[in-house]
């Protein structure tokens, strides 16, 4: 038999199913953040949600190239760095080089979203700009004098793929 | 980087997108900065932060 403080336990879980069923359908504003302050109700939800998924930005890809210069002055080609490929089925059980992508993709994103917002983080001491910047050098190879120049650029939808340019480095030498 | 003809395909979309953004209109190579150059200037502004 349940006792009292049994059926109490199981009445706050039932009160804390029901709300988080409810906030699969809801977005709790300030004042309910303010209620739950101890953030006991749960935050988590099933499923994408149709908010997000009508924001096309939520599914920009952010592809990094960059190029190198000569002595001379005269731009090269640009050449991919980053390039978020089609993965295969294999790679969702074995995908060892997605972690560092992700690394480095976390600091471009950082960096275009700060360049956008003009805040100093996207300046060339920044850490997003400097880790950014140290993995495009490791990619390329450079002739002795030659400079680097990067590029992030974001692909929107499946279809058109519409290609905006969010951040232009200056130019680079290792 | 090895892409198939799909990713080719896009990726030359992108850099011709490129060519014809801002990026071909930008200045030109102009005293590059280097790398350890950056690194120092960073050094100096968190220990100025610090100071």
């Amino acid at each position: 038999m349940l006792d009292g403080l049994s059926w109490g336990l199981v009445g706050t879980v039932g009160v804390l199913l029901l709300v988080g069923l409810t906030r699969q359908f809801t977005t709790v504003g300030p004042r309910g953040q303010l209620l739950d302050a101890l953030a006991i109700v749960p935050q988590w939800k099933f499923f994408g949600q149709a908010r997000i998924a009508s924001d096309p930005a939520c599914f920009d890809d952010l592809c990094l190239l960059a190029r190198a210069s000569s002595d001379e002055g005269d731009p090269g080609a640009w050449e991919n760095v980053l390039w978020w490929e089609d993965r295969r089925i294999s790679q969702a059980f074995w995908n060892p080089g997605l972690r560092r992508k992700s690394v480095i993709g976390e600091s471009m994103m950082l960096l275009a979203m700060s360049a956008e917002n003009g805040t100093p983080r996207a300046r060339p001491t920044a850490l997003a700009y400097l880790t950014v910047l140290r993995y495009c050098l490791d990619h390329q190879i450079l002739a002795d004098g030659a400079a680097l120049q990067f590029a992030i650029a974001s692909t929107r939808g499946r279809g058109d793929r519409l290609v905006a340019l969010r951040v232009l480095s200056e130019w680079h030498t290792p | 980087m090895k892409l198939s003809e799909a990713e080719r395909l896009r990726f030359e979309a992108l850099v011709a997108a490129l060519e014809a953004s801002d990026a071909s209109t930008a200045p030109g190579r102009r005293q590059p900065t280097s790398f350890a150059a950056l690194l120092g200037e960073r050094a100096r502004i968190i220990d100025g932060a610090n100071a």
